[in-house]
């Protein structure tokens, strides 16, 4: 009797996604807007002899069939998903687990739906996209990524690069500084040792949205403005504080007698750093790297009051003057974005787990 | 032998003279240089005139400046309320047993997080599109043409308008990092929790929120902290507009420094910055506190 509970249950759940998924899949094949646009204008009649002022094709009453046998096929399939699930875990834990269930699904859908909506409206034309905004393209084209990498004059290319080199540089720095600092100010005791260790500490507490001004004015002073290597020092001296505490943490965890045992192996101070400590160090070392892949990546405030040159613009910068200049034109917008922001998406599903757990034990030790 | 233990100071020196020195150049010369020039006339050109309190003077009086401080205030209870709030109760529904695919809410929901603040504010600037957007898309499909509008152009309620895609973006992320905290809870204390009869609301409120009161206190930390510093997602949908409605302080040091090039009120303002934005963070942590002890007593 349990199982046959269970399969009913499955069964149910099984027809209804399949009826779903086939109704999302006709209504969208029949595209709302024009589906809206066809039954207003059929249902208008001639006042005098009350026939109807325009008869639908056949091609249009197909459509219209397709529509709104989608939208049966929608309800029939929720129907049989809610019951499948009642049959399943009874009726009070069956609501409940349906509730829990769909305000998670639409929570996760909308995290995840402008990816999707920008990707598939990316394939259309600017005409095609402003007729309906929400249906799939008839016809995909490529035309707005030939478009963007084919016109010098956008920069979107240049401005990724320059996004990788900044990026790259500065994660390498952050890695390399946090290690030996953070090492440094957890194993040898020195007179400055606390003052640096306090130091770091402030830096972290700093407002650093207070500092956008005064770095552009001192910056300014020493001409180091608008220069390849500019945004290397914020982006370096804003990530290091995090990096040196999470490094400093790890270091505390390794027991000491390894160092003190390459020491009477007669290895020196610096062997024993590179050579023992940091490849112990390579897990916490990456999770520093995580979390400022997309920091760096994804900056904006700096990039803007400390670059000018065009050909100097990270992608952030590249992006909001590709808005200006496109302001009405969506699927051109649309495929600008995707485009830069591809890196930063495929790294993050194809790492996401570690990613999100990197991420929040920054978030939750720094 | 001893040397590498104890290693010479010239060798510490050198490691760290790189990262120190570029650290206090980028951090604490900026913030000095702020301060000087905070008490200068200053208008981009060479001529810096020493005018001593006036930019204060002018900084106290200046009603702009303080409706973006509030609407920083704003940012920051809407995002506790909004992010920290409805981050918690979707954990509890992701923590409940009958809950299916929660790796594929925690990957999507996370994924926002990751994403350029420019890029959300592109997206929600077509989301809010009086011709092109999602949202009147969406009001005309269920019926409700009459409330379609301009909505970044309503300056009454515009604030609550740039508020929702911030709040959007960083659910995931707390919600990640409340899940790992309850995660972390030995799963006897809700047996018996369970046992004792207790469902599954005051669970959550008597057992669970107590037993993470750390963990809420680092998402309240830097949520505060990340709200105060608000611009990129302004910047991109309204740069304060309409008018001053949606200004906030970074914007505001940004318009008066680069397109008014006031760089003397600019370094004043910024000093403002960052006075209010330790006052705030810190006030937050001290009122959590003591709202935190008394429950416990």
């Amino acid at each position: 009797m349990k199982i046959n509970c269970k399969t009913l249950s499955n069964i149910l759940v099984a027809i209804g996604l399949v009826l779903i998924i086939a109704a999302l899949g006709l209504a969208f094949a029949g595209s709302f807007e024009s589906y809206q646009d066809m039954t207003k204008s059929f249902t208008k009649v001639d006042a005098e002899t009350g026939a109807p002022l325009a008869v639908p094709t056949a091609d249009q009453n197909l459509l219209m069939g397709l529509v709104s046998a989608s939208g049966t096929m929608l309800l029939i399939g929720l129907a049989l998903i809610i019951v499948g699930v009642i049959v399943r875990l009874g009726l009070k834990d069956g609501v409940i687990s349906i509730f829990n269930n769909t305000v998670l699904g639409v929570f996760s859908a909308t995290c995840i739906f402008p990816l999707v909506w920008m990707f598939y409206s990316s394939l259309k034309e600017k005409r095609v996209f402003n007729a309906d905004i929400m249906g799939l393209p008839t016809e995909p084209t490529l035309i707005n990524y030939e478009r963007i990498l084919g016109n010098k004059d956008y920069h979107l290319a240049e401005s990724m690069m320059n996004s990788v080199r900044t990026t790259g540089l500065s994660i390498l720095m952050i890695v390399l500084f946090s290690f030996v600092v953070g090492y440094i100010l957890s194993r040898v005791k020195f007179k400055g040792n606390r003052p640096l260790y306090l130091m770091f500490l402030m830096g972290m507490l700093i407002p650093i949205h207070s500092l956008l001004v005064p770095i552009y004015v001192v910056f300014k002073d020493c001409g180091l403005n608008d220069k390849w290597f500019t945004l290397l020092f914020p982006y370096v001296s804003f990530g290091l504080p995090m990096g040196i505490f999470l490094v400093e943490g790890y270091v505390k965890s390794i027991p000491i007698s390894l160092e003190e045992a390459a020491a009477i192996d007669g290895s020196s101070f610096s062997n024993t750093m590179w050579r023992i400590i940091l490849p112990i160090c390579k897990p916490i070392l990456i999770t520093v790297a995580i979390i400022q892949v997309f920091s760096c990546w994804n900056e904006f405030s700096f990039a803007l009051v400390l670059m000018k040159s065009v050909s100097l613009q990270t992608v952030p910068l590249a992006l909001t003057q590709f808005k200006g200049q496109f302001a009405s034109d969506y699927p051109k917008q649309m495929a600008a974005m995707l485009l830069t922001m591809s890196p930063i998406v495929v790294l993050y599903f194809v790492f996401s787990k570690h990613i999100i757990k990197g991420m929040v034990a920054g978030a939750v030790k720094g | 032998m001893l040397d590498a233990i104890k290693p010479k100071k010239s060798v510490i020196y050198l490691y760290l003279l790189l990262p120190v020195a570029m650290f206090v150049f980028t951090v604490f010369v900026p913030l000095v240089a702020a301060l000087v020039y905070s008490f200068f006339e200053w208008k981009n050109g060479p001529v810096k005139t020493f005018n001593g309190l006036a930019n204060y003077q002018q900084l106290f009086a200046d009603a702009t400046f303080w409706q973006a401080f509030g609407n920083n205030i704003y940012l920051v209870v809407a995002c506790l309320v909004g992010q920290i709030g409805i981050a918690f109760l979707l954990v509890l529904l992701v923590n409940a047993r009958t809950t299916k695919l929660k790796g594929v809410h925690r990957t999507f929901g996370f994924f926002p997080s990751t994403i350029s603040a420019v890029c959300i504010g592109m997206i929600w600037t077509m989301v809010y599109h009086n011709k092109y957007g999602i949202l009147n898309w969406l009001l005309e499909v269920v019926g409700l043409e009459h409330l379609q509008q301009v909505w970044l152009n309503n300056t009454e309620n515009i604030m609550l308008i740039v508020s929702i895609p911030l709040i959007w973006q960083f659910i995931g992320y707390y919600m990640v990092i409340i899940f790992s905290a309850i995660a972390g809870i030995d799963s006897e204390v809700f047996e018996s929790a369970n046992i004792d009869g207790a469902n599954a609301w005051q669970t959550a409120m008597h057992i669970t929120l107590p037993l993470i009161k750390n963990t809420m206190l680092v998402c309240i930390t830097l949520c505060v902290a990340g709200n105060m510093k608000a611009f990129d997602n302004i910047y991109t949908m309204t740069k304060g507009g309409p008018g001053t409605s949606s200004m906030v302080m970074a914007m505001y040091g940004y318009k008066i420094s680069f397109e008014q090039f006031n760089l003397g009120y600019g370094s004043t303002i910024s000093v403002g910055i960052f006075v209010l934005s330790l006052l705030v963070i810190g006030g937050s942590q001290w009122l959590v506190k003591k709202i935190t002890a008394k429950v416990e007593v």
